[in-house]
């Protein structure tokens, strides 16, 4: 086992990060904890590597606890390699320094290897003499990754390790980064409020919400096709909202009927769905006749607004449809929910996510 | 001054298009140059061959005994300054906020008051020693060991005790702004507190701990009265001597240049030493750590370390002063005294407005068009801090008396008039001295802040129609006011010790708390000296305190007002 | 253009008018001085009382040869007084004196005490004297000069530093007297019988004598009085309780005496007034005053000596002109820089 964080709670002043988090990452997996800005996730990153001590609850790393009520293993103690969201590179220190900064412990000819060998992993073998301000952002979370990585940690955290990149090279570095902490099989917790890029590099995904707690885990697949909440399916692509109640079976909505078989009738429940899981009709055969807002081409992809000419609420839909939308005004345009794509909650359980 | 030669097209290409503000900062440049250049003619000038006797005799005595002194103070001041700066601005322990300020009270305490105390005190018959005595039974001075006060680690000691707090300054400036991202970085990667402190909060504020340990060793290299007072033989107490004794200001001046030479190679090694690397955090992420609570063991080693400066350096000083400032009190109350306490506080004020207005003006006009010549006449003029004070007055006299005796000359000849002399003896020329002597104390602070207004602020202000003159006024002074008061204050505490040039260059029937404090110390008359020295530290305590709250302001607004005070000067 | 440059010189004109002491006055005298000021106060103010006369004064330490040749013809300067012979004897050399002409001067003071074309004269006298411990001295142990370098002193003579004037001055006139080689072989061997490196002024090496530290010291004699008179710093007077004074001789031919002067600018604008300061100083009644408050020697032969004064003895003061002393002071400087006396 690699990390495991058991019943952790936290607060600043009167301001309660989280009651009670645990979790736990397997030796060589990849977990990704994903959440928007401002839920704590960067504090529970903290405190497995000790920069932080949590007010109750227990850090164990590697089969050992590190931190608890009595204890509290400082962080440089752990053997935790942290890429910070900013890199922090030492900018007194060229790239073959800050690298072999971790590795003190080493005889001098050994650190050298080790520091060859990890540059050479990220690629940066002929920027060692390089100073930080020289180099590319892309270069620089290269070497914090090399950084961390040298040392060979037990565990690996990574605080929003792409977002300071641009969104061309962060592709192109988010497949690099997976091979090489895949390559070295350790134990990662990374960090990030892109679903795109936890779905990315994750075995594992902790969807957390604004208030800190845990809303789903599971692997990319299941927290994306089957959210357990509406707030993680917001977190993963545009979605619409419908209210309605279930009837016999199935809700009847302004998009057409959704089947929730089972259901007790009187049941109120909320629809939720994505913009790809309404399918638009432009010739008037099938669905609810619609009146379209606004439409745009993204050129693969069309943005289309639109609200339902039955609903009383006068709601406005957003989907997304392939290929351009060829349609004029007085056409009649029908839409309907496509059931499979469609999340059901029950209103009682998730007033708040 | 690195390359003339090579960017003199450069010069000519900035001649060619000058406006108003490069011009004033050309000519402000060349103004306050004119003394130390004044300096280097003295001493190429002709003379009878001193400069062999002492080259054959006391010369490499002078040159040892310099280099203890700075090496001492060197780094007796970093120790403590960094020591303390480190503490107050990374642990909270009690009276951590007191201390955040308390300890830079020592720098309105002139090097050769505190001197003259300590003597008092540990001397044979002082206090101290009178103490052991009684308390072992000793009886002579042949029974017992007890450390010589008046020595090369006296001087060290008493030039450490009010110098350090340039470095804690400094120091402190560049621990707050330091990312708390790489202390926490080095944390992960297994290096405990006291080795990240070494291997990268030290080495991050390197930059700013030499500017404030050069300032100190600046101080050091033209203190006379305490290398005086205490025998220590110095380069400086080497200098007035060829000058008094050999009647050879040629010799004074070859060496005043000898000093400036330590300086200049000091300097350069040192950034030798650092030529690839570059200080500015790579994240623009500024997120201090919190202050780490200490445990009540080590909240009173804590408090240890910073009361024992300020007890050492200031409140003891104080305390004595105070004593012997009540024997003598009728020397306070005396019209001379009170006109001298006034002449003080409007030479240092007068003297630190002026000083902070070039340095706006030179560090602006390098901003918006800086060329070579300017360059240079900028980083000579910061070196005039280093030149001891009598030898600068005598640089700024000579061509302050030729100007006016040229304009005397050309009256003469063409109305029959005489004008005398129109500014040499009159409290513009002190002035004049004093902005000479401290310019490189507001010109380093208002360099660095000014630079870090960005340039896209600069485009900000012109495309929404601000000329240079409105930018300035309207945009630079007022995110660099911090930088600007922080300059003002540092010269006005300097202004307020001054004494060489004064005594050179002053008007008649004129006295300063400084030269009031010298009257009677010259013959070690301490007591009498104490109403005066007691005057200084009052008034410098006032602007101390004014400091250190801007700088505990920074925090917030991250303005940061006191920068590099002198990477000027570390470029000299 | 022209205009405008004439402008703003007179603005320039107005404003250091305004600041400075008005350079051409009827009855007013500029001084440079380099005395302790509190000490010359009393001769002043009296100066003003008798004549109406106002002082005006720059205690310059340093740099007064230097601000008079910057200055030229336009000085303000009037008088100059000095501390020691050599300062003021450097600004007869750089031709910055013009001769002082007055019959009451030339009756009152001795003409080894004057230049010898009268560019300064000398006002007072201090001998540079041995003070030695009361309880561990004889009376009779030192009789010269010549015996402070005897092996049998080792370890026992405190000083100050050998660069400060009265010791300089000291070195000078024994090169007078005996010769350059000699005078370094002297001042080896007091610099042999130091019991601590030269430090301090002179009232710390009474101090140290009381202290124990040493039984002999070179000092001048007036900072007795200055000891036995403290009522502030009661501890002085036991200090001074502690030595006796000799009067060294450079075997037998008189104490060395290190006296002030005065000369009067090239370019003295209110010179009637500087000759009558001159002379006021040169007055019986100054040189009386000189001993009263100030336990110095008057140099007018015959001049009455405050009782206090007397009480430490009589001496014949060393028959020399002092214009000797002063050529003889940079090589008296090199001396105490070859035998490393200050180290």
């Amino acid at each position: 086992m690699g990390l495991g964080l058991e019943h952790i709670r936290h607060a600043y002043g009167d301001h309660l990060v989280f009651p009670d988090f645990s979790f736990d990452i397997a030796a060589g997996e990849i977990v990704c904890l994903l959440g928007p800005s401002g839920c704590g996730k960067t504090t529970l990153l903290r405190i497995a590597a000790g920069l932080e001590r949590q007010q109750a609850g227990r850090v164990r790393l590697a089969e050992r606890i590190v931190s608890d009520d009595t204890r509290h293993l400082p962080p440089e103690a752990r053997n935790v390699g942290l890429m910070f969201q900013d890199y922090a590179l030492f900018p007194h220190l060229d790239v073959a320094g800050n690298v072999a900064f971790g590795l003190a412990h080493l005889s001098a000819a050994d650190r050298a290897a080790r520091v060859a060998e990890t540059l050479a992993q990220v690629g940066m073998g002929d920027r060692a003499k390089a100073f930080p301000h020289t180099l590319s952002g892309g270069q620089q979370q290269r070497v914090a990754l090399a950084r961390a990585l040298a040392p060979k940690p037990a565990v690996m955290l990574l605080d929003e390790p792409f977002s300071g990149l641009d969104q061309y090279i962060r592709i192109q570095v988010r497949e690099e980064t997976l091979s090489i902490l895949k390559e070295s099989g350790v134990a990662t917790l990374l960090v990030t409020h892109h679903p795109e890029e936890g779905m990315f590099m994750a075995d594992r995904i902790l969807v957390m919400g604004p208030t800190g707690r845990v809303l789903q885990e599971g692997t990319p697949n299941e927290v994306y096709s089957a959210p357990a909440h509406p707030y993680v399916a917001s977190f993963f692509g545009q979605i619409n909202r419908i209210e309605g109640v279930a009837q016999g079976g199935r809700v009847e909505t302004v998009l057409g009927a959704v089947p929730v078989p089972g259901w007790a009738d009187g049941c109120r429940v909320e629809i939720v769905f994505r913009d790809d899981a309404i399918d638009l009709n432009p010739t008037g055969t099938a669905g609810c006749p619609i009146e379209i807002v606004d439409a745009r081409t993204l050129g693969r992809y069309s943005f289309v607004k639109f609200r339902a000419k039955q609903d009383d609420k006068q709601a406005v839909f957003r989907c997304r449809v392939p290929g351009t939308l060829a349609a004029s005004p007085s056409q009649d345009i029908r839409a309907a929910i496509r059931p499979e794509d469609a999340f059901v909650y029950r209103m009682d359980d998730f007033r708040e996510p | 001054m690195t390359d003339l030669t090579g960017s003199t097209p450069k010069t000519f290409a900035s001649l060619r298009n000058l406006d108003g503000w490069s011009l004033a900062a050309l000519a402000a440049a060349l103004l306050v140059t004119f003394p130390i250049v004044t300096v280097f003619v003295l001493a190429v000038a002709p003379d009878t061959p001193v400069f062999g006797h002492l080259a054959s005799t006391v010369l490499p005595r002078y040159l040892r005994t310099t280099a203890g002194l700075m090496l001492g103070v060197g780094i007796g001041t970093a120790v403590l300054g960094v020591a303390t700066a480190w503490l107050v601005t990374m642990y909270r322990f009690p009276g951590v906020q007191l201390f955040q300020w308390a300890l830079l009270l020592p720098l309105a305490i002139p090097a050769y008051v505190i001197a003259f105390i300590y003597t008092e005190i540990l001397d044979f018959s002082g206090p101290m020693q009178t103490g052991m005595r009684a308390f072992y039974g000793w009886h002579g001075p042949r029974d017992y060991w007890f450390p010589e006060i008046r020595s090369l680690g006296g001087a060290i000691s008493m030039m450490t005790l009010v110098l350090y707090p340039y470095v804690y300054l400094l120091a402190r400036a560049a621990f707050l702004e330091q990312a708390a991202g790489v202390i926490e970085a080095s944390r992960t990667l297994g290096r405990g507190p006291w080795r990240t402190f070494f291997s990268v909060s030290l080495p991050l504020a390197r930059p700013a701990i030499v500017i404030g340990i050069s300032l100190a060793l600046m101080e050091t290299l033209n203190d006379f009265g305490t290398v005086d007072f205490f025998a220590v033989q110095t380069l400086t107490l080497g200098l007035y001597d060829v000058w008094r004794n050999m009647n050879s200001l040629a010799g004074a001046a070859q060496i005043a240049c000898i000093v400036l030479l330590i300086v200049i190679v000091l300097i350069m090694a040192e950034r030798y030493a650092r030529r690839s690397q570059r200080y500015f955090n790579t994240t623009r992420r500024l997120n201090p750590s919190p202050p780490t609570q200490l445990s009540p063991m080590r909240s009173a080693i804590a408090c240890t370390v910073c009361v024992v400066p300020v007890a050492l350096g200031f409140l003891l000083p104080v305390i004595w002063l105070i004593y012997d400032a009540l024997l003598y009190r009728e020397l306070a109350e005396t019209e001379i005294f009170l006109s001298a306490a006034a002449n003080s506080l409007m030479l240092s004020s007068l003297a630190a407005v002026i000083a902070v207005m070039i340095a706006i003006i030179l560090a602006y006009g390098a901003r918006l068009r800086g060329g070579a010549l300017l360059k240079v006449a900028t980083r000579l003029a910061n070196v005039g801090y280093a030149v001891p004070g009598a030898v600068l007055a005598i640089g700024v006299l000579i061509p302050m008396a030729w100007f006016d005796n040229s304009i005397d000359s050309f009256f003469r000849d063409r109305f029959g008039v005489a004008t005398g002399l129109l500014l040499s003896g009159t409290i513009v020329a002190l002035t004049f001295g004093y902005v000479v002597r401290f310019l490189a104390l507001a010109l380093g602070a208002m360099e660095v802040s000014l630079a870090r207004v960005t340039p896209s602020i600069d485009g900000a202000a012109r495309t929404l129609g601000a000329g240079p003159g409105r930018r300035l006024l309207r945009v630079h002074l007022p995110i660099v006011r911090g930088s600007m008061l922080a300059a003002v204050i540092l010269v006005f505490v300097d202004g307020m010790k001054e004494l060489p040039m004064t005594i050179v260059m002053r008007p008649f029937n004129f006295e300063t708390l400084a030269t009031q404090v010298h009257q009677y110390s010259a013959n070690e008359r301490f007591a009498q000296a104490a109403p005066a020295a007691l005057g200084i530290v009052l008034v410098g305590l006032l602007p101390v305190i004014l400091l250190s709250r801007a700088i505990g302001r920074r925090r917030e607004s991250l303005a940061p007002p006191v920068p590099g005070i002198a990477t000027a000067v570390e470029q000299g | 253009m022209k205009a405008k440059f004439l402008l703003v010189l007179g603005l320039a004109a107005t404003v250091s008018a305004s600041l400075a002491v008005p350079v051409v006055a009827a009855e007013e005298v500029n001084l440079y001085s380099n005395r302790t000021p509190d000490l010359i106060a009393p001769f002043l103010n009296e100066f003003t009382k008798q004549t109406g006369i106002k002082v005006n004064i720059v205690h310059a330490a340093t740099g007064m040869l230097e601000r008079l040749q910057a200055e030229g013809r336009n000085t303000p300067a009037d008088v100059v007084l000095t501390a020691d012979v050599s300062r003021v004897d450097q600004l007869a050399s750089a031709a910055l004196l013009q001769p002082v002409k007055s019959a009451l001067i030339d009756k009152n003071i001795p003409a080894h005490f004057r230049q010898h074309d009268g560019l300064w004269i000398a006002l007072t006298s201090r001998a540079r004297v041995a003070y030695i411990a009361k309880d561990r001295v004889m009376p009779g142990a030192i009789k010269t000069y010549e015996d402070l370098a005897k092996p049998e002193w080792k370890g026992k003579i405190c000083t100050r530093s050998g660069k400060h004037e009265y010791n300089v001055g000291l070195l000078a006139a024994m090169i007078a007297e005996k010769g350059e080689t000699a005078a370094e072989d002297w001042a080896r061997g007091v610099k042999a019988n130091l019991a601590r490196k030269p430090q301090g002024n002179d009232r710390v090496q009474v101090k140290a004598i009381k202290d124990g530290v040493c039984d002999v010291a070179i000092v001048n004699t007036y900072y007795m009085g200055l000891m036995q008179t403290n009522n502030k710093e009661p501890e002085q007077k036991e200090w001074s309780n502690a030595v006796n004074i000799v009067f060294p001789t450079f075997d037998g031919k008189g104490t060395h005496v290190n006296v002030s002067a005065a000369g009067i600018t090239k370019y003295s604008k209110n010179k009637d007034n500087a000759v009558k300061l001159l002379e006021f100083l040169a007055s019986d009644l100054a040189q009386k005053m000189y001993a009263e408050t100030n336990f110095e020697y008057p140099v007018k032969p015959g001049a009455e000596i405050a009782p206090l004064v007397k009480s430490w003895g009589s001496f014949t003061a060393q028959e020399i002109n002092l214009e000797t002393i002063a050529k003889n002071w940079g090589l008296a400087s090199k001396i105490m820089d070859r035998v490393d006396f200050d180290s």
